[in-house]
């Protein structure tokens, strides 16, 4: 089980020397959502080549 | 720093992912609860090791433009100094991922300023020629 640990932010400009590492195509949608837990199905193409992943992600711990 | 169930500033999830089969991903997608969101992800690196990751979305989302940034910790999170040219942070319940997949387009133009998405598009043109160029 892996840890995702993120922020989002908003896009004010690109700077000059943004490196493009990897370009995704993404399709995703949800099966299944409580307040705890969600269920996702995502297609990725990365060029040619297609995966198709489903993910559950369920909440850490919330008491801090 | 708030956290949790808000999903303001550093959101914290447990995930488990599974490869299947594109028949198996069709079948599901018959049973979906949300809109289908679909997106184009550019990944950036930016300092320490971190990945930016910029959402340009489409459909009834037109317009709308993220920067997720991964990290290995909380207290990496908690610390990060965000780059100047990622604007304030957007993470919280009310454009969380889960509430804009059930968005229609008049809820979402109602939730972000024509201002942000005017501002967006002409960055949305420039990652799109970024893009052409990195192929």
């Amino acid at each position: 089980m892996n840890k995702e640990i993120e922020r989002k932010y908003a896009v004010k400009y690109l700077p000059k020397d943004l490196k493009v590492e990897k370009v995704e195509e993404i399709e995703q949608a949800y099966l299944y959502e409580d307040v705890n837990t969600n269920i996702r199905i995502r297609k990725i193409q990365i060029k040619e080549a297609i995966h198709y992943i489903y993910t559950v992600k369920t909440k850490g711990d919330t008491r801090n | 720093m708030i956290r949790g169930i808000s999903n303001y500033g550093v959101s914290s999830k447990y995930e488990i992912e599974s490869n299947i089969t594109k028949e198996y991903y069709e079948t599901l997608l018959t049973r979906k609860i949300s809109n289908k969101i679909i997106k184009t992800r550019i990944v950036v690196p930016i300092q320490n090791k971190l990945k930016v990751e910029i959402d340009i979305y489409y459909d009834c989302l037109q317009g709308f433009l993220t920067a997720e940034v991964e990290f290995p910790s909380e207290e990496e999170a908690n610390q990060f100094e965000k780059p100047d040219w990622l604007g304030e942070e957007i993470g919280y319940q009310e454009l969380s991922n889960r509430k804009l997949a059930h968005m229609d387009e008049k809820q979402f133009k109602s939730k972000v300023s024509q201002e942000i998405l005017n501002q967006n598009k002409r960055i949305i043109e420039k990652l799109n020629q970024l893009i052409k160029n990195s192929y």
